[in-house]
């Protein structure tokens, strides 16, 4: 079997044929060509140059009342329509994927850079395991939604604080998953042969087991990015999140809610919205693991 | 008559630069009862050769292009995987490398055993176990009937390559396909197994094919033996005739190659380079660019099949000028 | 010849058990017990041995990957067990290693001149070009071109590998290399063109070579001295041509004969041992081999056998040969 599989290697034959590239870029090449990833890209590219160009592409303020057009159905005028107060709906739900790529974006941050830290810290300086894992098992043992309703509800409605509760929330999975894949490269020969050449814990860390452990994680963070963009909903909807008039998500759908005989469109359109932006990352995440995950990538 | 003849076989792998054929243009025999050793490096084709026989290449990306593979008269090819599965097991048994990965290590060895015997023959539960015991009784392990109850994680590496043994036998097949049997365990494990199959050989008048990279295990269990090369077959003869008189450059490559423990020599014989790509294999002789016998005509056309002797075959233009050594 | 490297008492347990705080040390994995040798100046020792017999663990014990559990390593004169982190890190000039697995051994991410150049920089010996150049002189050496540097370890075959590993291990100008299996996972025509590289070096460069394998020909091959492990001790050592012609430890004849040789039906024979490799975590009392030795006796149960020289040079640990004369122990 290993003959048939060292046939197959697809590294093997792109090996003759273009010399010189870097494992980094045919990983790109690959990524590209990916059905899902493909989907993924451009679907999270529209929304991402939506909440970019907000001022430009949206047709008023998302927070100017119209009470004389209150509750109008999608048309060439409101394009997604208008809510309770008259506000156009388009530029509440373009303002509303910037706050949530805003959020999803600062959790992921956040989850790279701590989770990177303890999850190696732990994975590779053993003594700390014990200790560190333990914190991260406890934090871990509340169910994501509780904690973060927890968190939120004492640090108070804010943007900053509902970024530090899913960061509380999220960081010890990540963690979990940057230490297991330090743990598996730490035993590779090439960290024995840098110990052998005399290289320190630093230089082994940065050099070689950080780069080499950043596969899973890239995975991970595609999807924390989905998760952290649901649960900021999540709360919001549930009054836990950014005080209103400000246009998130959950805010506009919990809005919605009283109105959904109505004007479905109110609370429908956001919701679309977080379903296509939790799908495009989710298709990303695919990608990601489908290429960058060394077991998946034999089979193919 | 042969018990199973392999004609023109063409395996296509599709590639990141399109497809390459795996296994090309291979043709060989097997007589019932004949121990026939194939030999190759990584990259020979010997693997992929058994995986056609047994209908499991993984496909995608495999694909037999062309051949046939006539198994007691019926083209396996032909064959959809209902009718494959009937073969497997009572017609044709295969064991692998890794003894440790081929047995589910959620089930007893007891019940992986029984269930073989359930898939093809109706018995009850009292027979199936019977056989079971009869069965790692035959292939050498103690106290067979308490070992029923073991897990394979209990057992030792040679261990479960006995228990795969008796797996792949319990079905009393005419063919045994064993596919490095030996390459993963110990060298004192490795000739107990060697003669445990060889042992079995005359109890079930089975044929076996062995595949390895080693040339001793050929030497010792073989009655005739083919070497691979790059997804050709080289050169075939019986086993005495392949080691006294090689007549392909590579086997001789391979033989000189190979410290022995008799020998005293300073340096090893080389073979220089390295494998072709299988993306972009030489259009003429594929050992060519390594051979120190090439000439021009090496180059430019896929050499031929000749017979030297009575069943022995080389596919080297030049065999009749190779030194008799 | 002068001895560059002497082990005494090397020993290394494993505890085992699953790493909870509460049921750690249950066990104890005797990988390494006991173990002496020595290893001359610009010689090669061999070590064989069946998997599990700690024959890769006493080799990574040497360059203290892993930490010996008692025992001393003396390099040069120095005990390097006793040797502080730091100290211990400025000594890994002169002790390499280089790997069995060819594709696990190099940094997937790096080039190959990052990779050799590694050691280099960490011990500032050369700069920029200098340590430039003496990355291309590397490669040449073990049969690479400069054109090579540039690229990444998968671009490479096997065998091609496993020179960048090899210059890797010169980079430093080492005295000492452990062969950890470098040639168990080559396919046979690439095994020759390593074994013979790594006899070059060691023309060329005055290297002492301890070559760790299980393929008793290649180590016969390469070795001046061969050593043979069984469950954690070294059972039998002594030059190697007397070691193949005429070994005198059981086990030594029984791994000699199961060799399968390149020659139709030369032997086929009865298996010389039956029976498994019994566990490093529960090593039958007396000699560890009593189990499967077709020569056991009595006393073999209850006894462990003292290592003897029953021939100038030539130990063995067997209760076969008079165990009066204990094995004049070199001066610490």
């Amino acid at each position: 079997m290993a003959e048939a599989v060292a046939t197959l290697d697809p590294q093997a034959s792109v090996a003759a044929a273009a010399p010189r590239r870097s494992p980094r870029w045919a990983t790109l090449r690959r990524l590209l060509r990916h059905r899902s990833f493909q989907t993924g890209l451009v679907l999270f590219a529209i929304i991402l140059v939506a909440a970019l160009f907000a001022p430009m592409i949206t047709p008023s303020d998302p927070t100017k009342l119209a009470m004389r057009a209150r509750f109008k159905p999608p048309s060439w005028d409101f394009l997604f329509g208008t809510d309770n107060l008259g506000r156009s709906q388009l530029s509440r739900v373009v303002y509303g994927a910037q706050l949530s790529l805003m959020i999803g974006t600062a959790v992921v941050v956040i989850n790279a850079v701590f989770g990177t830290l303890i999850g190696s810290l732990s994975g590779y300086f053993r003594r700390l395991d014990n200790m560190l894992m333990r914190i991260n098992d406890a934090i871990m043992a509340f169910p994501a939604i509780l904690l973060a309703i927890g968190v939120a509800a004492v640090l108070g409605r804010s943007m900053p604080n509902m970024i530090l509760a899913l960061s509380i929330v999220y960081i010890p999975r990540t963690a979990r998953i940057v230490r297991s894949s330090v743990i598996v490269i730490r035993q590779m020969e090439y960290v024995q042969a840098a110990v052998a050449a005399g290289a320190g814990h630093w230089r082994i860390l940065r050099r070689h087991i950080l780069p080499n452990s950043m596969a899973p994680l890239l995975v991970q963070l595609s999807f924390l990015f989905a998760y952290a963009v649901l649960t900021e909903a999540t709360l919001s909807f549930l009054g836990l999140g950014a005080e209103p008039p400000t246009p998130t998500w959950g805010n506009i759908m919990a809005e919605g809610r009283q109105y959904m005989r109505e004007a479905p469109w109110i609370i429908a359109i956001p919701g679309a919205a977080l379903a296509i932006t939790v799908m495009a990352l989710n298709l990303l995440g695919d990608g990601l693991r489908d290429i960058l995950d060394p077991r998946l990538r034999i089979q193919q | 008559m042969s018990l199973l003849s392999v004609r023109n076989l063409q395996v296509l792998f599709a590639g990141e630069h399109g497809e390459f054929a795996a296994v090309d243009d291979v043709s060989f025999d097997l007589a019932p009862g004949e121990v026939l050793g194939i030999v190759g490096e990584s990259g020979s084709g010997k693997s992929v050769t058994a995986l056609s026989i047994m209908g499991l290449l993984p496909r995608p990306p495999a694909r037999v292009a062309r051949g046939s593979i006539v198994f007691e008269g019926e083209d396996l090819l032909r064959y959809g995987e209902r009718d494959l599965r009937r073969i497997r097991g009572p017609g044709i048994g295969m064991i692998f490398q890794e003894p440790m990965t081929s047995l589910n290590p959620v089930f007893t060895i007891g019940d992986q055993l029984m269930e073989t015997v359930r898939v093809h023959e109706r018995a009850g539960q009292k027979r199936q176990r019977d056989r079971a015991v009869e069965m790692l009784d035959k292939v050498g392990i103690a106290g067979a009937e308490r070992r029923l109850d073991d897990y394979p994680h209990q057992l030792s590496g040679g261990m479960r390559q006995r228990v795969m043994i008796a797996m792949a036998l319990i079905c009393n097949p005419r063919l045994l396909i064993a596919d490095e049997p030996t390459t993963a365990l110990d060298v004192t494990i490795q000739q107990q197994i060697l003669e445990l199959l060889l042992d079995l050989r005359e109890e079930f008048r089975m044929a076996i094919m062995i595949i390895t990279h080693n040339m001793g295990v050929v030497a010792e269990t073989a009655d005739r033996v083919i070497v691979m090369y790059a997804g050709r077959l080289v050169e075939q003869a019986p086993v005495d005739g392949l080691f006294a008189r090689p007549a392909h450059p590579y086997t001789r490559g391979l033989l000189d190659s190979i410290p022995k423990l008799s020998d005293e020599r300073e340096r090893l014989k080389t073979i220089p380079g390295t494998l072709p790509n299988p993306a972009s294999v030489p259009p003429g002789c594929r050992f060519e660019p390594r051979c120190a016998w090439r000439v021009g005509a090496c180059a430019a056309a896929v050499p031929p099949l000749a017979a030297i002797a009575a069943g022995h075959d080389s596919a080297c233009i030049r065999h009749r000028e190779l030194p008799v050594q | 010849m002068t001895e560059l490297l002497r082990v005494a008492g090397l020993t290394k347990h494993f505890p085992v058990g699953q790493g909870g705080p509460l049921n750690r040390g249950k066990a104890m994995l005797r990988a390494v017990d006991d173990v002496n040798f020595g290893v001359g100046s610009g010689e090669t020792l061999g070590l064989v041995g069946e998997s599990g017999c700690g024959k890769s663990t006493v080799g990574r014990m040497l360059l203290r990957l892993i930490e010996p559990t008692t025992g001393r390593i003396e390099f040069e004169g120095e005990n390097l067990v006793e040797l502080a982190p730091e100290a211990m890190r400025a000594r890994r000039r002169h002790m390499q290693i280089v790997f069995q697995d060819p594709y696990g051994a190099l940094n997937p991410r790096m080039t190959v001149e990052d990779i050799i150049k590694e050691p280099i920089e960490i011990h500032r010996t050369l700069n920029g070009r200098d340590a430039r150049d003496r990355v291309l002189e590397l490669l040449e050496r073990v049969g690479l071109v400069a054109e090579h540097a540039r690229r990444y370890p998968h671009e490479f075959s096997g065998g091609q590998r496993q020179r960048i590993g090899i210059a890797r291990a010169l980079a430093l100008n080492p005295r000492f290399i452990v062969c950890d299996e470098p040639v168990s996972a080559l396919d046979v025509s690439i095994q020759a063109q390593i074994v013979n590289l790594l006899q070059d070096l060691q023309a060329d460069l005055g290297l002492t070579y301890l070559f760790i394998a299980h393929d008793l020909g290649v180590v016969k091959h390469i070795s001046d001295r061969v050593a043979v492990m069984y469950l954690g001790k070294i059972v039998e050592i002594g030059a190697k041509r007397a070691l193949y012609a005429e070994p005198l430890h059981p086990y030594t004849q029984a791994l000699i004969a199961a060799v399968p040789e390149a020659k139709p039906r030369a032997s086929r024979r009865k298996a010389a041992i039956t029976g498994e490799i019994p566990s490093a975590l529960n090593p039958p009392k007396g000699c560890r081999f009593h189990t499967r030795c077709p020569k056991v006796m009595p006393v073999c149960r209850e006894v462990e056998p003292r290592t003897t020289e029953p021939k100038p040079g030539h130990l063995v640990a067997c209760h076969l040969y008079p165990q009066e004369a204990p094995a004049p122990t070199p001066a610490a």
